[in-house]
């Protein structure tokens, strides 16, 4: 795959795929950056701490089984992780269209957000919650 | 309700030995699950919108977590496919 333009995201959520009801998403892997800088050194010295990661995505809101708030809204008091995974394309995974996957709690559901004339969109923060972070499968 | 299966013999002790039914909180199941003293059994489910990762209709059979399955039937995204209860036996009348 060459440079391309993000026209058809995959997003699966729980298992339900909800990529016909988002416009954006974005998938985030960090390392803590962690000081060693010791006594007589003359610039910073740092290394890599813990990981974390997340996904972000922008919803349209839907309130129909299976779709967004059906989907959505139980997992705002959910403590159990669950699956969610984003690929480039709607296409199976593959070594050019490689999956972002992880296990991770919602964390902000904002069922309403919006002034009049707008659609109604909702921006869902998944932060990981597995000792596996994310992982990128093409199988 | 969730099915589970004792991994231990402590757990058989504890609770039963074979297949069972325990209405566990989410933090007992996982402890029980992390500890290695109990495993899911797998239920049937039926998936009722076109828009999971089986397809609509169809039924499938998976172990999911007390609130992972809670999610999904309460989004109206699959439901239980529970055996069906054994046939009425006429009694005899002697």
């Amino acid at each position: 795959m060459a440079i391309f333009t993000l026209t058809d995201a995959m997003i699966i959520v729980n298992g339900v795929t909800l990529s016909d009801h988002a416009n954006s998403v974005t998938v985030t892997d960090t390392r803590d950056t962690v000081d060693i800088t010791a006594f007589g050194a003359t610039s910073k010295a740092i290394t890599k701490g813990l990981g974390d990661a997340k996904i972000d995505v922008t919803f349209f809101q839907d309130f129909a089984g299976g779709k967004t708030h059906a989907t959505l809204q139980p997992l705002i008091g959910s403590t159990t992780g669950v699956t969610i995974e984003v690929r480039p394309t709607s296409a199976i995974r593959s070594a050019t269209n490689p999956a972002a996957l992880m296990t991770g709690l919602l964390m902000n559901y904002n069922m309403v957000d919006g002034g009049v004339g707008n659609a109604s969109t909702i921006k869902a923060t998944f932060q990981n919650n597995s000792q596996t972070g994310m992982t990128y499968p093409t199988a | 309700m969730n099915t589970y299966k004792a991994a231990t013999p402590a757990a058989v002790a504890a609770f039963a030995d074979g297949v069972f039914e325990r209405d566990f909180t989410v933090t007992e199941e996982k402890d029980w699950l992390d500890a290695k003293v109990l495993e899911l059994v797998p239920r049937t489910y039926r998936v009722l919108v076109d828009n999971y990762q089986v397809p609509l209709g169809e039924t499938f059979d998976a172990a999911f977590l007390i609130e992972v399955e809670a999610a999904l039937i309460s989004g109206g995204v699959i439901e239980r496919v529970d055996p069906k209860p054994a046939k009425a036996v006429k009694a005899k009348s002697d």
